[in-house]
């Protein structure tokens, strides 16, 4: 049981992130999109943070996090979207799907941990 | 030290007479280009030794393996079709003045440069967006390639369509003032070096070439995240999305060559990435601009200052 899923079609973020938040002590999971992120989520009950890519093939992050909302009825899971996209319009639809925070890319692993820290518990 | 207040290129001078070439390279001294003399070579494999040129400057006088004469002029244009030839002294023939995008002699370089300006520097790049794209790309590749120092040379630009090395990341550029694509190009055993020796997001032993390959992907996702935040209108109009026209782009892997289907040259930065104490082979990235669906770089003053304070990366905004 993890407590935090990264859903990145890149490995270079897969491992930036996962290692960056395993060093902090926190038990992490990866996907690679939203279609396998989806799947993971509806798999582990326990995940308290996911960080979302945006653009990624087969479903994109915002779809994940609109499903992960309305299909599976998750309302506790926090997500975080990690992305190189900075359009006010897309963060507007974050924001009305439930993401709790936006990181515009490349990650500074130091700026967020606390934040991570806080919605993690 | 980067000079970006002046996009260069690069011209291949084939020319035997020395006193010539150099009156030639110091005319493109003066022009903002790159003169480039091959050292003894007796084979036209010169041309293809020799890539993203602007253009060949050949003597009339030039002969090379069998060619010369009215039979150079169409082999160089055969072999580089997309390169514009100028010659030195007189077109040998009616024929192969076809192939010749002008003409000139030592006592009147005007000609040249006129010449030049119309075949070769034919598209403006304001310097305030190459020094963007260049900061944004290397904040990419710093971002993927841990303790590393990158070297870069002047912006320039390429009339070939030669392909570089073994990977090739492609991706579309689009906003309401410019619509094209950005290329990277790179070799691999470089890359797997850095892996192995932990100066990636990698794990050292994933040196297979789908991991190489995310790397360049994840550098190329990076540079067109930076340029669409930076340089995009915030007032985007995404109405005509769906009537925009697209082209066909063509590879052949056979020759090395890619096609985007205009010959306006193309904007090229090169990165030279090297481990801080020298410790791995060098990397070299070659990056490419196409805009070759819309171009109207009037248009990029505005967004540049409407958008350039608006996007912080690496910090968490709550909503």
């Amino acid at each position: 049981m993890a407590q935090i899923l990264v859903v990145d079609d890149s490995a270079t973020v897969r491992n930036e992130v996962s290692t960056f938040l395993s060093d902090n002590g926190f038990s992490v999971a990866t996907a690679v999109d939203g279609k396998d992120g989806l799947d993971k989520t509806r798999a582990d009950g326990a995940l308290k943070l996911i960080i979302s890519d945006v653009n990624m093939p087969n479903m994109d992050g915002l779809t994940m996090a609109e499903k992960i909302r309305g299909e599976l009825g998750n309302q506790t899971v926090n997500i975080i979207m990690l992305t190189t996209e900075s359009d006010p319009r897309m963060k507007e639809r974050g924001k009305a799907a439930g993401v709790k925070g936006w990181i515009v890319k490349p990650f500074k692993g130091d700026a967020i941990v606390g934040a991570v820290k806080k919605l993690v518990g | 030290m980067t000079d970006i207040n002046h996009v260069k290129s690069k011209l291949l001078i084939l020319d035997h007479d020395q006193a010539a070439a150099t009156e030639v390279a110091k005319f493109c001294e003066a022009n903002n280009i790159i003169a480039l003399k091959p050292s003894a070579q007796t084979s036209l494999e010169i041309i293809n030794n020799n890539t993203d040129l602007g253009g060949i400057i050949v003597s009339d006088a030039y002969s090379i393996e069998n060619y010369s004469g009215d039979s150079l002029i169409q082999e160089l244009h055969y072999k580089r079709p997309e390169l514009p030839l100028f010659i030195r002294g007189r077109s040998p023939s009616d024929k192969a003045t076809a192939f010749l995008s002008g003409s000139f002699t030592l006592d009147n370089m005007d000609e040249l440069k006129q010449a030049i300006d119309k075949h070769l520097f034919t598209t403006y790049y304001p310097i305030p967006l190459i020094r963007g794209m260049q900061e944004i790309s290397l904040e990419a590749i710093k971002a993927n390639i841990k303790q590393c120092k990158i070297e870069v040379d002047p912006p320039y630009l390429v009339k070939d369509q030669i392909i570089y090395g073994e990977l090739l990341s492609l991706i579309p550029l689009e906003s309401n003032w410019y619509r094209g694509y950005m290329m990277l190009q790179t070799t691999e055993q470089e890359v797997v070096d850095v892996i192995q020796k932990g100066l990636t997001h990698i794990n050292k032993q994933d040196t297979d070439f789908r991991f190489v390959n995310a790397i360049l992907n994840e550098i190329t996702n990076l540079i067109w995240g930076g340029i669409k935040n930076k340089f995009s209108s915030v007032s985007n109009d995404d109405s005509g999305i769906n009537t925009r026209t697209q082209v066909p782009i063509s590879i052949n892997h056979h020759h090395r060559y890619i096609s985007f289907g205009t010959t306006d040259p193309q904007l090229c930065f090169h990165y030279r990435i090297r481990g801080i104490n020298d410790s791995v082979p060098y990397i070299d990235i070659y990056q490419k601009f196409i805009f070759n669906l819309s171009w109207y770089p009037d248009d990029f003053q505005n967004c540049d200052t409407e958008t350039d304070k608006l996007v912080e990366s690496g910090e968490l905004e709550f909503f």
